[in-house]
This record gives structure tokens, sequence and C-alpha cells, in this order.
């Protein structure tokens, strides 16, 4: 059976297709809402225009939705997608945001689709740790917490980052998966990506307590066979 | 003569609160306190005679012999009959340096009356005054002694009526200080007099000392004690007239004993509401109350541990009783009550309200703690507000593995001391002692190395303050995420509400509409006065004047940790804010709690305080030190020279025979080689002390390089931080 997946192109949208193809569903279409405003209190994605890129590494077909109201185009994609693709669900990867969830299960409902949040209240160390042991290949695009400065921004979550991100964490109450919009993700390859994803050119913002990492020139390549 | 008493007696008399007296002696540095209290504990036979006036028994530190002068507040309990009947008395040794005046309010609660020792030489000095305030501040009933009359015949040749003369006018001056800072319903009744035998002179060293009734009882004359001195039988003055006689004569015939001295007391020294239950049982003195306990003072003893003394207001303790530390908000169990015989401890097992228990088997009791078997309790002190450290030094043994040797005697200081704090600078893994001025520093390191421990100590850094001029706001901040706002304001705190804080009328712990009252009284909008969240030290508060805003219970810790954050290192150079009022005027949270953790509220709340605070006028304050010196006449020019040489300024110069006392005041960071300078100046001829007064803001053409050098020292960018650099 098909379903969609809600795709921004961070840790946990992507986690969630790998999860759902294991299960046996066929995700057919990655979508993405590109926010009207940086502030965007329900889409906030540093690089969304590089979803793409990822949905081509995936081998998924994948809309950008742009512009307007949010909810209100994403109500039509989703009727849309419902008819003419035959899905069944639309599944988001949402951890603990009840803000979030609870307004796209109303969209869903609307258009009388399934929805699902494979992730939803699991624990959110779990989640990063298992992301890394998987070898999902992450950079951080964005941070905006305290105790998470400029050194944090394209850095990979590795190991190590793990450590240092749960002592900070405990210092100064930080979401461990970044539910709250401390820290924001791009994930370059990941087991279940065809081709991986190659950064050639980015710059990093910082203003004062927040920054983000911008990827200004990337490309998807073929990964070797082994 | 003197008998010794078993502490099976001692107990049979204090079970009668009609015989306790919780007394103590003040006065001014030097004016012969210690010499007193030893002198009184030969004549309660509770320590060898022919050791008094020179033992110095309460001074039980060497330390303090050295110095001779009090600094720790030792207890003992003593014996006296009168007319028939025995009593019990409890002498609280109250400290006579300043430099430690935190001290002299924790004792002077435990105690209903004190004897204030004036020298007759020097008569009614700076520290007599101080001392007599407090004690009327706390309703402590004072009764006088005048001392060292020997020097007047011996030393100053004065004839009998220069004697009386000098007598008249010293209990005259007396009596004006009650006059003048005594309460309405007090003052009347207590002023002092012969005739009232409310007044004894004598000589504490001599150990000899007469009041009226003494006077009557033994057919005494003031001739007989020239005579004395004019044919060398002074040994005899102390048969014919024994000090303690008088002097316990006096407390057991004027001072109140503990359940009577409590109805009028309580009210005046606890800030809890007087209807109250608990209020009720300790205005009562209740037996069979809540045991309800002030610790005035803590002594790591090496076998005994921890020993925690003070004045049991209600209730009975025994051992084994599980209680409540209610200003370190923790719980305990007290493993053995003994009570005080001389400087001694006996083991009673149990003790009831209105006597002096210590407590043994709580190990992490500091002075200044309130004991309780209920909770809430409103706290008899707000210990952090006393007092404030100035200056601080860096400590390490000279050999590594002393380290946790170090450690444990840093705690057991601090225990004893809370004045003194020690802490860990987290990112030089430096022991830091911070204290009230540089003597106090030096008088712990002393302490540190008797225990055998060599110690290596940095140079001595002054801690600043930072404060803001005037108000400033309301600023808006935003979460990192960008979905939360907060609009902050700041102002000065008023030093009215200073006083409030410092006095303990208002608490955290204290009663919210009592509070609301006062700080209405001072004009701040009910609203405000309604909406204080938290008083931190030091003198900072917090307020919410917002109205329904949605989810602030929620993220109020969180805004409250932002602050205290904020205000732990200002934005200047990372020193503490003192004396802030940050208000919170709206605030705009984002529905899902995800949105809206720690990491987001409190930098926001942090950020937006600092802008503020940047916009208000920003300043440092600097500690700055009282000094006071004697010098003779011909010095006077000398030591003006030196104070204002070391950027100071005089206060007063009062000149008494051919000695001239000099009050001036200096910066604390002025203060490190005063000593030198002062001794080559004159010819190490002045005497001086120093003590805390206050802070004052650093003189605008400093500034800068004050700021520069703080910033150094601490690893940050020479330049202190700009609005602009919270602004996103």
């Amino acid at each position: 059976m098909r379903v969609a997946v809600l795709f921004s192109g961070g840790k946990d949208s992507c986690y969630t297709v790998w999860l759902l193809q294991h299960q046996g569903w066929e995700v057919s279409r990655l979508v993405t809402i590109k926010p009207n405003g940086q502030d965007s209190m329900m889409f906030h994605y540093p690089n969304v225009e590089w979803t793409g890129l990822q949905a081509e590494a995936m081998d998924i077909p994948h809309s950008l939705i742009e512009g307007g109201d949010e909810l209100g185009e994403l109500q039509e994609t989703l009727e849309t997608l419902r008819r003419k693709e035959r899905i069944v669900g639309i599944a988001t990867g949402a951890v603990a945001s009840d803000f979030q969830k609870s307004r796209f299960d109303r969209v869903s409902d609307s258009v009388g689709l399934r929805s699902f949040s494979p992730l939803w209240h699991k624990d959110p160390g779990t989640i990063v740790q298992d992301l890394i042991k998987a070898e999902f290949r992450t950079i951080i695009s964005g941070v905006a917490a305290s105790g998470l400065d400029r050194s944090w921004l394209g850095r990979e979550m590795t190991a190590p980052w793990w450590e240092k991100l749960a002592d900070l964490s405990e210092r100064h109450g930080i979401h461990l998966s970044g539910e709250g919009g401390e820290y924001e993700t791009f994930v370059i390859d990941a087991p279940h990506f065809k081709k991986r994803i190659i950064v050639e050119k980015s710059t990093t913002v910082w203003e004062g307590q927040s920054g983000y990492f911008k990827i200004e020139k990337a490309s998807a390549r073929d990964k070797l066979a082994n | 003569m003197p008998r010794f008493k078993s502490s099976q007696d001692i107990l049979r008399i204090v079970s009668n609160k009609d015989q306790i007296r919780n007394m103590g002696i003040i006065a001014h540095v030097d004016h012969g306190k210690t010499t007193m209290t030893d002198s009184l504990l030969a004549g309660a036979g509770l320590l060898s005679p022919s050791l008094a006036g020179t033992a110095l028994a309460m001074d039980f530190m060497e330390e303090e012999q050295k110095r001779q002068m009090t600094i720790k507040a030792a207890n003992v309990s003593l014996w006296h009959e009168e007319g028939g009947t025995a009593y019990v008395l409890n002498l609280i040794d109250t400290p006579g340096h300043v430099d430690f005046s935190g001290k002299v309010t924790r004792s002077l609660r435990a105690i209903d009356g004190a004897v204030v020792v004036v020298d007759s030489v020097e008569e009614v000095m700076v520290q007599t005054e101080t001392v007599t305030r407090q004690a009327l501040e706390e309703r402590v009933r004072p009764v006088l002694y005048i001392n060292k009359i020997d020097r007047l015949i011996k030393e100053l040749k004065l004839t009998p009526e220069q004697i009386q003369e000098r007598i008249g006018r010293i209990i005259k001056d007396f009596n004006g200080l009650i006059d003048l800072y005594g309460e309405a319903e007090f003052k009347e009744k207590w002023k002092v007099s012969f005739a009232s035998n409310t007044v004894a002179m004598g000589s504490a060293k001599d150990r000899w000392g007469f009041n009226y009734d003494v006077s009557q009882k033994r057919g005494v004359k003031f001739s007989d004690v020239i005579n004395g001195y004019s044919s060398g039988k002074v040994e005899e003055l102390k048969t014919v007239m024994p000090i303690h006689e008088a002097i316990l004569g006096m407390a057991v015939g004027v001072m109140p004993p503990p359940h009577v001295a409590q109805r009028y007391r309580i009210p005046k020294i606890w800030h809890g509401d007087p209807n109250s239950d608990v209020g009720q049982a300790m205005i009562k003195c209740d037996d069979n109350g809540p045991v309800l306990m002030s610790v005035t003072n803590i002594v790591v003893d090496p076998q005994a541990g921890v020993v925690a003394t003070g004045r049991l207001f209600s209730g009975t303790i025994e051992d084994g009783e599980p209680i409540y530390l209610i200003n370190s908000n923790a719980s305990g169990r007290v493993q053995q009550v003994a009570i005080y015989m001389g400087p001694n401890r006996e083991i009673v097992g149990r003790l009831s309200a209105g006597n002096i228990p210590a407590l043994l088997g709580l190990e992490n009791v500091k002075a200044g703690e309130t004991i309780s078997s209920v909770k809430p309790f409103v706290p008899f002190e707000a210990v952090h507000y006393v007092t404030e450290p100035v200056v601080t030094i860096a400590v390490e043994p000279k050999l590594s593995r002393d380290l946790p040797k170090l450690v444990d005697i840093l705690r057991k200081l601090s225990l004893e001391d809370p004045n003194l704090v020690t802490t860990i600078n987290e990112e030089t893994g430096e022991y830091l002692i911070s204290g009230m001025g540089t003597l106090h520093l030096e008088i712990a390191t002393t302490l540190i190395t008797k225990t055998g421990l060599e110690i290596q100590t940095s140079k001595p850094i002054v801690i600043y303050r930072e404060a803001i001029r005037r108000a400033a706001g309301p600023i808006e901040g935003r979460s990192p995420n960008k979905h939360n706002k907060i609009f902050i304001e700041v102002e000065p705190l008023e030093e009215a509400v200073m006083e409030l804080i410092k006095s303990g009328k208002i608490s955290e712990y204290g009663d919210k509409t009592e509070m609301a009252r006062s700080l209405r009284e001072i004009g701040w909008e009910a609203d405000e006065a309604r909406g204080v969240w938290s008083i931190d030290e030091p003198f900072n508060m917090i307020v919410d004047v917002t109205k329904g805003a949605q989810y602030m219970q929620e993220v109020k810790d969180m805004i409250l940790a932002g602050y205290r954050w904020g205000i732990k290192e200002g934005p200047i150079a990372y020193e503490q804010i003192r004396g802030l009022k940050v208000k919170i005027t709206d605030v705009s949270l984002h529905e899902d709690p995800v949105h809206r953790g720690p990491a987001q509220i409190m930098p926001m709340t942090r950020r937006s305080m600092f802008i503020a605070f940047l916009n208000g006028q920003p300043t440092l304050m600097e500690p700055v030190q009282r000094i006071t010196t004697k010098v003779p006449n011909d010095l006077l020019g000398a030591v003006t020279s030196v104070v204002t040489q070391k950027r100071g300024k005089i206060v007063s110069i009062d000149q008494k025979g051919h000695l001239v006392y000099v009050i001036g005041e200096v910066p604390t960071v002025e203060t490190f080689d005063l000593s030198e300078v002062m001794r080559s100046q004159t010819a190490g001829r002045a005497f001086w002390g120093l003590e805390f007064a206050r802070w004052s803001p650093v003189p605008q053409s400093l500034l800068q390089s004050v700021i520069e050098q703080i910033r150094k020292r601490k690893g940050l960018s020479p330049e202190p931080a700009k609005p602009s650099d919270f602004v996103d």
C-alpha cells in the first residue's frame, strides 16, 4: 500500500521513510512544504530547496509546495495524491510536538487519509543514537538554543557529537532530538539512499543566539557498489 | 566559694524556666569582654581560678588569643546562687570584631539580656554604640559594666571625685544610647543607674567588681578599692567583692527569664505570624510545642563532629529527634543533645524550651540555620543576606595529594563560619575562599595552616558588583527558535527594599501578604508588590506584572533560571549583579511545551534582561572598608595622609585626651598593603582595624581600566558587552 511522507530533509523525516519501507509500505511520494517565512511555527526547514536532491537520492517522486496558506496547500496536495496516486496515508516524522501533530492529523482526517507518526513519543535520545548506529550521515543545518553556538553548524552527527549534545542537554535542557527547534538537520546519506549527497559549497549565518548552515551547491552521486 | 555542679543538678535547675537566664557580653573591641568572661567562669567554679585573666577561655582558638579578640561565639553555662535559689546562666559570647558582625546579630537573637562592657579610660566608643544599638534592636535588655577602674587609679591617677565624675559621664552617655535607639515601650524601663542595680564597675583583670547590691550586702565602699591599690592588696579585692557576684547578680535580678522575654521578643526577632500556632508556641516558650531552634554557632569537633549550638524557642528536643533544616531545605536527625558546662559539653539526652542546647550528629548544619520539627516555617534569618563576601583568594595544597584534606577543611570552615564562602572555579579547578576582608581571609588561611596542611594562596582578588543607575526597558527578547517572546524592564532596587531584605522582614519563605504590605508601604504598585517571584542574593528581585499571560506558570522556573544565570555573571565583567529589580511586563509563549523548553526560555530571559541592564547606565560597585584608627595626637597628619593616599576619605576625627580617633573609608582594593604603609608612616604606633562598610560605584575615571583588568583575568575580551551584542 502506498503512503506519502511529509518530508523536510531532516533526520526525522528521512528516518520515517526508512522505517516505513522496512515495515513494507510503499513510500510513493515525498511532500515538502516551503515555509512562508523563517519563523514559521509549523515548517522550519533550512535548505528546503535541496530536498529534491534527497528525493532523487532515495529515488522517490517529490512535490514541493510553495507559498500561500501552508496548511491549506497541504490539504489540497493530499487530496490530489489520494485521488491520483491512490495513497492511503500520510506519515510525518513528528516526535513530541503536539502543536504540529494535532494540525497534521486534522488535515489528513479532512481528506480521508490515515496519518502515521512512527517516531511519535519515542525516546528522543534513542532515536538519535539509532540513526548514528544505522549509519545515517546527517549534518547540523541550524541551531537555536543556549549551549549550541556557531561551531555546531555544518558538523556531522557522530558518536562523539552525540556525547557532547547529551552533556549540554543536561545543563541547558535541550530537547535531545531538537524537537523544540533547538537544532535542524539535513541528511546526506542513509542506508536507503541510492545516491549520496556531496555538499560542494556552503556558508554559515550567525544571528546572535541562533544560526543556520546554508548549502549553496550540492550534487548526488551514485554510491560505490560493494 | 564557687562549687562544681553536676549535669544532673544543672538539669534539675533548668526544668524551671524562672531559674534560667540567657545572656551575653558585648563591648567595643579591647574593652575587656573576654577577660570578664573568664572571671565569670572562674567565679562559677568551672575553670581553674588562677588561670582567669590570662587564659581567655572563650577564645579557645590560639589564633584569637594572638589577636586578642573573640572571633568565635562559644557558649558556656554557668551556675549562680542568689537569695537561696540556684540559677543557670547561659553565657553566649558575642564577637567584638565587626568584620564578623553577622555573628553579632545571630548571637543577640539567642540572648535576652546583655552586659555591655565599657572601658573607663576610653569611655563609650563607636562600637559600644553599634553593639548597644544592635542589642536594643533585638530587644535584648542591656546592663552596664564599667571596666578597667584600676587604670583610672594606677595610670591616670585620678582622684575619687574625678573617678566619680567620669563614671557619671559614662552612665549618662550610655543612657543617651538607650534613649536614641531604644523602643518607646522599653527605653525608660531599661535605662541604667547604680541605684537600680543595673550598673556595676570594677576590674575584670583583677577580678573585682561591685554594684549597689553587693556594696550593701558586703558593706564595701569605693575607698576600699582605692586603699586596695595603694596598699598593694589587690588580691584581697576579689575576695571582698568578687566580680561574678556583681555581674551574675545583675543578670539574675534584672534580666528576664526566657519565658518572660519571649513574650515580647518573638514578634521582633521572628518575622512569621505571631498569632500562628508556631508563633504562639514560641511566645509561650512551650515545652510541648514544636521544636523551633535558631542555631547561633557551629563547631566542628575532632571527636564529636559537627556541634550545633543555639536557642531553643519552643518544644523539647531529644536524642534521635528527626528535624528539618529550614534554610538549607534539608532534613536530619539529632543524635545527641548536650548542655554546656563551662566551655565543655555534657550529653544530657533532652532539653526544653528556653535553653541553649548543643546538638550532635547534624552533618550539614550551618551557623544561622533554623531547626524545626514542622514545615513550612519562616526561618529566623535569611542567612545569605546578612553579609556579602568582598575578597577572594585561591588556595591550593603544596602537595597535590593533600587536596582531599584541603577540601575537607574548607567544608568545615564554611560550616563554622557561613560568612566564609568556599567555591570551586569550574574552569580552572581552583579552590576559592571569599571573605569579608583581608583579615578575615588571613584568619582562615592561618586556620588551615594550623592543621598541618601546607598551602599556597593567590593574591587577594576584590569582588565587584554590577549595577545600574537608572531604569530601562521594556525590552523585547525572543527565544532562539523565535517562537517565544518576553518583555523585561529593569530598575535599581530601592535602598528601602534592600533594608527590608537585609533585616529579614521580607523573604522568599515569608508570608506573601505580609511582604506585599511591606512593599506597598514603601511605594510599590499593588501588582508589583504581589508579583514578587524571588529574592536573590545579593539583593536582586524578579517581579511578574503580566496579566493573564498563558503558560506563564509552566515556564516560571525557566525564566527564573535564566534570570539567576544573568545575575550570577553580569554583562559588564561577569561579576554578580547587585540591587537589580527585574520586571516581566509581558510574555508570549508557544502553546506547545516542546517549543518552550529551558534552552529557549532561559537565554531569552537573560538576553532581554542584559539589553535592558546595559541601557540602564551600568556601572561597577566596589567594596569599601571602614578604617578605625587610634593614634597619638602627633600622628593625626600621618594617618589622614595614608587614608587619602589610598583613595580614601576621612569620615570623622574625634579627640579624647592625648589620643585621636580617626574613622575613614578606603576602597578594599587599596587595603592589601595597608599594614605596611600604616606601619612605616606611623612607626607602628597606630592601633587600627578594618571592617566592611558599603558598596560604592567605581569612580568614572577608573571604571574602564577596572573592567579591562577583570575581563583580562577572566580570559574575556577587554571590551565590555554592548546592548547590540544581545540583539538578534
